[in-house]
């Protein structure tokens, strides 16, 4: 089984993988985006361990789609850079 | 083994967050690929280099952070639950009772994964130890970690050497 805010992160990735099928997604350089797209998730965490508000299922997911959206993006540059890096290799 | 230091380091402090109570319910999306770009990021002050990280270093050092953390991570679950009796799956038992009997499957397969999961129970509240317990926690930490380990890598490759293109 998987928790809320993990299947957010994984529908957030499958979304913006689907995305990438019809619209080839822009490299993007630095780590500003990770990094604010990250903010909802973890301050989400904080605030439910600071017990000001309970855990709730739908903010958990809203807040995994949105680091799982760019975490792809990321993890598609890597993957392609990876792939580019092998062919140089070989 | 000296070569693989920062992802050991690393590895073992996921590790450790992962029973942390706050801390383990980002433990495998955040913490595991944070973890896996602060091993290179150690790697990079411990070897000073001028040379932009590859990215199949990058993979390595996630895969092998990952690992590491699952290791550690499974370990102290294992031993924590060993002292206390007790764990997630004995304090959520009821609610698990509820979710499974609301899922749509049949009577007998409900039965079957209910009398699993309190087998299970039954044994850590008697003992502290269930083998079933173990493996799926060992499993499953294995397999997820080692996954958004190398997520961890490939990203933090792209963070450090996106820094190296900014200097130069």
């Amino acid at each position: 089984m998987v928790c809320a805010r993990c299947t957010g992160i994984y529908l957030g990735m499958f979304l913006i993988s689907i995305y990438a099928i019809f619209k080839p997604i822009k490299r993007i350089n630095g780590y500003k985006l990770l990094f604010i797209f990250s903010i909802p998730m973890v301050a989400d965490v904080l605030f439910i361990g600071m017990k000001l508000y309970n855990y709730s299922k739908i903010s958990a997911i809203i807040t995994g789609i949105f680091f799982g959206s760019v975490l792809f993006v990321y993890l598609y540059n890597g993957l392609n850079l990876l792939i580019i890096e092998n062919r140089a290799r070989h | 083994m000296r070569k693989y230091i920062s992802p050991f380091v690393c590895g073992f402090g996921a590790g450790v967050l992962q029973v942390v109570p706050v801390a383990k319910s980002l433990a495998c999306c955040f913490i595991i690929p944070l973890a896996a770009f602060l091993s290179l990021y150690l790697e990079l002050k411990a070897n000073p280099s001028s040379v932009q990280i590859q990215l199949k270093k990058g993979l390595i050092f996630g895969l092998l952070t990952g690992l590491f953390a699952a290791l550690f991570g499974s370990f102290f679950d294992i031993f924590i639950t060993l002292l206390t009796k007790n764990n997630d799956i004995v304090a959520a038992f009821p609610e698990l009772q509820k979710m499974i009997n609301g899922f749509p499957l049949s009577e007998e397969l409900k039965k079957e994964v209910l009398r699993l999961f309190n087998s299970v129970r039954n044994e850590i509240l008697r003992y502290g130890f269930s083998p079933l317990y173990t493996i799926s926690v060992l499993i499953n930490n294995l397999v997820i970690n080692s996954i958004f380990g190398m997520i961890g890598g490939l990203v933090g490759t792209q963070v450090i050497n996106s820094k190296f293109k900014n200097q130069n």
